[in-house]
């Protein structure tokens, strides 16, 4: 009987609908027109376009022909001394924006000093002020890596050079270190050949000669007397010859023959002889000899022995020397290790490509969502929207309706609970809010978005269905006529618009109203359906939040309805 | 058929209705006169069970007031406004409000209905379409779809034409020659004159005189007058002409 009654009060209602012109034309006609309105927005909105078709002023006050190719702007020319006129027209609307290039622009940049260039915004266009102000900031980019890289590149030209005469120097060093190897090795051959030479053996020598000296002394001695005798011997024999020889002389040789010159000759040469040998003194000899004994062989042991002490310095100074020439390879070593380190560094950092140095890190942009149209990003937002205002205008505006005609009292006198009255009015909304929902998902497929009508998917819609319905009724349960509906719909649908991170992400706005936006119908329900249409994921929790929400928005309801049914 | 005995509604600080007490018989039609704000719709609101009596009781054919269920069932109440979906005819809105009823045979209850109430003619035009006393019948017949014991009517022949009122008394006569207790509010006096057996005048929330149409014909020439001479009079002691 129940059931019969229920069937009877959706039938009422279904009726009623029908034979109301304007509840069909919002029930049917707006979801689709709103839609198909929204669809064609979306289908072709792009912020990339915008941009490229708004108009930017361009101010060029360095007149050095500055141009900024490439750039994605409909750049308008402003002519010279256009500063002034420039933020003018930025602040009249005229332009959405303006690029000034000031004077010295390009010296100032070449001279190393940086410029600036000024960008003036229309921030009442957000949308294209924030495209324009990333196209400008991505040109500057572009043209601070260009010039980086720029300078950069020459600098790695002359550090190349400079890399190519340390390595001439590297090898200059390591000849200057062979050299010092050989001069080390021969400086330890003058040191070996020092150590080898015997000096002792020198001296023992030279103490045997001087003992042969001595016995030669003694010896001399003996031939010395003996030369004496025979010296005198040999003087009395000339002494006797020669008066003996002039004698015959002087006999024989009165007539000059030529036996008497030779005779005469001859008589002259023992006299020198004679003299000659009267002269000479071989014990002075001797004693030469003998004298030599204690100086000409003391001196060669003296030499010795400064030779020894010079031996012994000279071998610590080359000790010194070689010490000196081993720390002086090490450290020909130590400056060709740090030259070649000093090259290979260099090496290492010219062989970096100075458009890396310059942008060391670049962004590789993969979206989540490839190649795909606003409206299919826009798309659950859509469905929410168009529900939501829909939703609240059908549902408040019937229960005003049904209160303000009486027909809620009449319906509240019959032996049906509110509750279960109620409860129809929820599944008639809830089916012309499935109905809604469907012709929106029509819409939007025939404008190409591929919708998985997955049980999520349909979950997802009828929870959202369901929600907005129960809260367009808790509406018409409080105002009293079909004005205050709408106007009590659009006050709280607008700010749930606003709120709900469509237009604007909760990072964006303050704590305070982002916990309220985050708990408000249409942001559970916009949440909800991004997870599966835009995430590929689900929301389940999400989905109980919303049927407890509409239980708890139809009990309220009943409540309100059970206190007052009629106005 | 309906006993009210000390029936009080308060609001806040301001008290509607004081004190009520007063009996109707079965097939009687009992008015209800008073001046605006005398407490006659805050005393309808309770006897048909859409207001809480502060205090009092009141039984509507042996049903206590506040069982709504079982109330329900023995009344019907026809409000000063139109009660009905303009949209459906006078037809369809018989139909759904008998069936929310669960009146058995519901067509054969209807076509007694449009007859008894002379809607027969235009029983399948929308009731948005018909005329001030046409609708205010199909109010009626929308109270008695479901054979209540006691109908409530609430200034029924506000806003219609004077032809249409007469109809309308007719239809009310009929009713109560089904032995349907009527409980008839309103400000028109002739009607009261007309169609009630007895009646209370409230003020203030106060009966301030119970009494049959003849009886109080004694305060004037007229009923009007003596209606007002009995308010310029005021008194809530019960003449014994009221009983």
């Amino acid at each position: 009987m129940k059931r019969m009654k229920g069937l009877q009060m959706l039938f009422k209602d279904a009726k009623l609908l029908l034979r109301d012109t304007k509840t069909v034309v919002l029930v049917v006609v707006t979801p689709l027109l709103i839609t198909l309105i929204l669809a064609l927005l979306f289908s072709n909105l792009s912020t990339e376009a915008a941009v490229g078709n708004v108009k930017v002023g361009w101010c060029d006050l360095d007149q050095q022909g500055f141009s900024v190719e490439g750039a994605k702007l409909k750049l308008m020319d402003l002519g010279k001394n256009c500063n002034a006129t420039a933020e003018q027209m930025v602040k009249e609307g005229s332009v959405a924006a303006a690029i000034i290039i000031p004077k010295g622009f390009q010296q100032q940049i070449s001279e190393g000093h940086g410029s600036s260039l000024q960008l003036y915004l229309d921030t009442t266009q957000v949308q294209t002020a924030h495209g324009i102000s990333t196209e400008v900031r991505a040109l500057v980019e572009e043209m601070n890596q260009r010039i980086g890289v720029t300078f950069i590149s020459e600098a790695w030209k002359k550090l190349k050079a400079l890399n190519d005469q340390l390595a001439k120097v590297t090898d200059e060093l390591e000849q200057a270190h062979q050299t010092t190897l050989t001069v080390r090795n021969q400086t330890q051959q003058l040191k070996d050949y020092l150590a080898s030479v015997n000096l002792t053996q020198a001296e023992e020598d030279l103490a045997t000669a001087n003992r042969t000296l001595h016995e030669i002394q003694a010896n001399l001695s003996i031939v010395q007397q003996k030369i004496q005798n025979y010296q005198l011997m040999v003087s009395s024999l000339l002494q006797s010859a020669v008066p003996l020889l002039n004698m015959s002389y002087n006999q024989s040789c009165q007539n000059q023959s030529i036996g008497c010159a030779a005779l005469l000759e001859g008589i002259t040469v023992i006299e020198n002889a004679s003299a000659t040998l009267n002269n000479a003194s071989l014990s002075t000899e001797v004693q030469t000899i003998a004298a030599l004994n204690t100086t000409a062989l003391l001196l060669p042991l003296n030499a010795i022995g400064d030779l020894s002490t010079a031996k012994a310095e000279v071998q610590e100074n080359l000790t010194t020397l070689l010490a000196t020439i081993d720390a002086y390879a090490a450290n020909i070593d130590a400056i060709i290790v740090e030259i070649q380190g000093t090259h290979q560094l260099l090496e290492q950092y010219t062989a970096r490509d100075p458009q890396y140095i310059v942008r060391a890190v670049s962004v590789d942009e993969k979206e989540s969502l490839e190649q795909v149209s606003y409206l299919w990003i826009m798309t659950p937002a859509l469905i929410c929207v168009v529900l939501l205002f829909i939703g609240l205008f059908i549902s408040s505006n019937l229960i005003v309706q049904e209160r303000r005609a009486g027909t809620m009292l009449r319906n509240a006198l019959a032996p049906v609970s509110l509750a279960y009255l109620i409860f129809m009015k929820v599944v008639f909304l809830f089916v012309l809010a499935i109905i809604q929902a469907t012709l929106i998902v029509v819409v939007l497929m025939l404008f190409g978005m591929t919708i998985a009508l997955n049980i999520y998917f349909l979950s997802a819609i009828a929870a959202i269905c369901l929600l907005f319905m129960v809260l367009g009724l808790c509406i018409g349960c409080v105002v009293k006529s079909e004005n205050s509906a709408l106007l009590t719909s659009l006050v709280l649908a607008l700010p749930m618009m606003f709120l709900s991170g469509i237009f604007y992400p909760f990072e964006m706005m303050p704590a305070s109203f982002a916990w309220i936006g985050g708990k408000l119908p249409l942001t559970m329900a916009l949440q909800a359906l991004q997870k599966g249409m835009l995430y590929h994921g689900e929301d389940w929790q999400g989905i109980i939040v919303m049927l407890g929400v509409s239980v708890m928005l139809y009990i309220i309801s009943v409540y309100l309805v059970w206190r007052k049914p009629v106005e | 058929m309906l006993e009210v005995k000390d029936l009080t509604r308060t609001f806040k600080k301001f008290t509607a209705v004081d004190h009520l007490s007063f009996s109707v018989q079965q097939g009687e039609i009992f008015g209800i006169l008073g001046p605006n704000g005398a407490g006659k719709s805050t005393l309808m609101k309770m006897l048909t069970g859409f207001l809480e009596p502060t205090s009092g009781t009141a039984t509507v054919a042996g049903v206590e007031i506040r069982d709504k269920e079982k109330l329900k069932r023995v009344i019907g109440w026809a409000p000063q406004e139109d009660c009905f979906y303009g949209k459906l005819s006078i037809v369809e809105n018989l139909q759904y409000f008998g069936s929310l009823y669960g009146v058995e045979d519901i067509e054969k209850r209807i076509w007694e209905l449009v007859q008894a109430l002379g809607l027969v003619d235009k029983r399948n035009a929308l009731a948005e379409s018909l005329s001030g006393g046409m609708k205010r019948r199909l109010n009626i017949a929308l109270a008695i779809v479901h054979s209540p014991k006691i109908l409530f009517l609430d200034e029924p022949t506000l806003g219609i034409d004077p032809i249409s009122r007469m109809a309308l008394w007719d239809v009310i006569k009929d009713i109560k020659k089904q032995k349907i207790t009527i409980i008839y509010s309103t400000h028109y006096l002739t009607e009261v004159e007309q169609l009630c057996d007895r009646m209370i005048i409230l003020r203030r929330g106060r009966v301030v005189k119970e009494a049959t149409p003849q009886s109080i014909k004694k305060y004037g020439k007229t009923i009007e007058e003596a209606f007002f001479n009995i308010l310029k009079n005021e008194t809530d002691e019960r003449t014994p002409d009221a009983v």
